[in-house]
């Protein structure tokens, strides 16, 4: 997986999963109003979560877009992105189940109406932060065979 | 651990940008959502009621309005501007309920806060919602203390049959109708 093209495949991905957290949580960090209303269409937020939700959730897309493209720490930031993700993917799905007819809240605008092709959508971008945890997680040099660490011997 | 560690410092960033920004930003959000006003008042008609007046109500305050006597009265019009031009109730401000906050120093120049305004809010009506959105920004951002929603809005106030006055056209700048004011008697 370290190859050009592998490389070139990951920075493609983190380009694209960075800029579509960057449009939607700019957005929504000027507008938190909005996504509160967005997520108490949800229905399912306790009523004293969806104000720290909505200040916080934009920052969070902000902080982990702007790390996953300049910052030392991908695999996290994609690991945090995996976690929205999942939890976006719930939500719409649950609307979707309930027969809620709102927007996903995604963007300022409120985004697009919910839908199983959203729902598509979102799991490709999970998919994709999936790839760049495993892909970004720190590897530890490689230890030539039969060069196991041992742990050394006490002097007696 | 490491990486537990770094995702536990990136929340602990992300909070502090989060709730700083808010806290300098222009009418930032309290942290912890006050239900009376806000959760609930798009949500549940029950809470909503508690701050719509009917008809007979908001043609008493457009009076008070009118007349100019008090200057304590005044009419927003939470629809989109375009709407808004083809008619709205005279002398009402125009601030879509999506641009509240961005045109905060034009509402306040215009309609003074303070205990003795009532500052009446109305949309199309039927199940609009810009006027319970835009009687949460004055209420929680702007910090006007009397609002209420002229639940029927516009669709009831232009009906023919209540023959109430309309204005059309721009009115950028609040001014108390003084001629022609609207009357109780008027409606007979």
């Amino acid at each position: 997986m370290n190859g050009p093209v592998a490389k070139g495949l990951q920075w493609v991905l983190r380009l694209a999963l960075a800029g579509v957290f960057l449009f939607y949580g700019g957005g929504k960090v000027w507008d938190p109003q909005g996504f509160a209303d967005a997520i108490t269409a949800y229905e399912l937020a306790p009523w004293w979560t969806i104000n720290p939700t909505a200040i916080l959730l934009p920052w969070l897309e902000l902080v982990a877009a702007v790390i996953l493209v300049f910052g030392p720490w991908r695999a996290e930031a994609a690991t945090l992105i995996a976690g929205m993700m999942v939890m976006f993917i719930v939500g719409v799905s649950s609307a979707l189940i309930r027969g809620l007819n709102i927007n996903c809240g995604c963007s300022v605008s409120g985004g697009t109406p919910v839908s199983w092709n959203y729902v598509g959508f979102q799991t490709l971008l999970l998919a994709g932060a999936v790839i760049l945890i495993i892909t970004n997680r720190t590897k530890r040099p490689a230890q030539p065979a039969g060069t196991e660490p041992t742990t050394l011997e006490q002097p007696a | 651990m490491r990486f537990i560690a770094r995702i536990l410092v990136l929340l602990v960033v992300t909070g502090a940008l989060g709730a700083g920004f808010n806290a300098v930003r222009p009418g930032g959000r309290g942290l912890v959502w006050k239900p009376d006003l806000t959760t609930d008042i798009m949500k549940s008609p029950e809470q909503a009621a508690k701050h719509e007046i009917d008809l007979a109500r908001a043609v008493e305050l457009y009076n008070e309005s009118a007349d100019g006597s008090s200057g304590t009265v005044f009419f927003l019009d939470a629809r989109p501007h375009e709407t808004y031009l083809e008619g709205h109730i005279p002398g009402a401000l125009n601030a879509p309920a999506d641009e509240i906050m961005n045109h905060a120093e034009y509402i306040m120049n215009n309609i003074p806060t303070g205990d003795d305004v009532t500052v009446v809010v109305y949309c199309g009506g039927g199940d609009c919602r810009d006027s319970k959105a835009a009687f949460r920004e004055l209420k929680e951002g702007l910090g006007y203390t009397n609002v209420v929603i002229y639940k029927a809005g516009w669709e009831e106030w232009d009906d023919p049959k209540n023959a109430l006055p309309i204005e059309e056209g721009d009115s950028p700048i609040f001014v108390p109708v003084d001629d022609g004011a609207f009357t109780s008697e008027g409606q007979e």
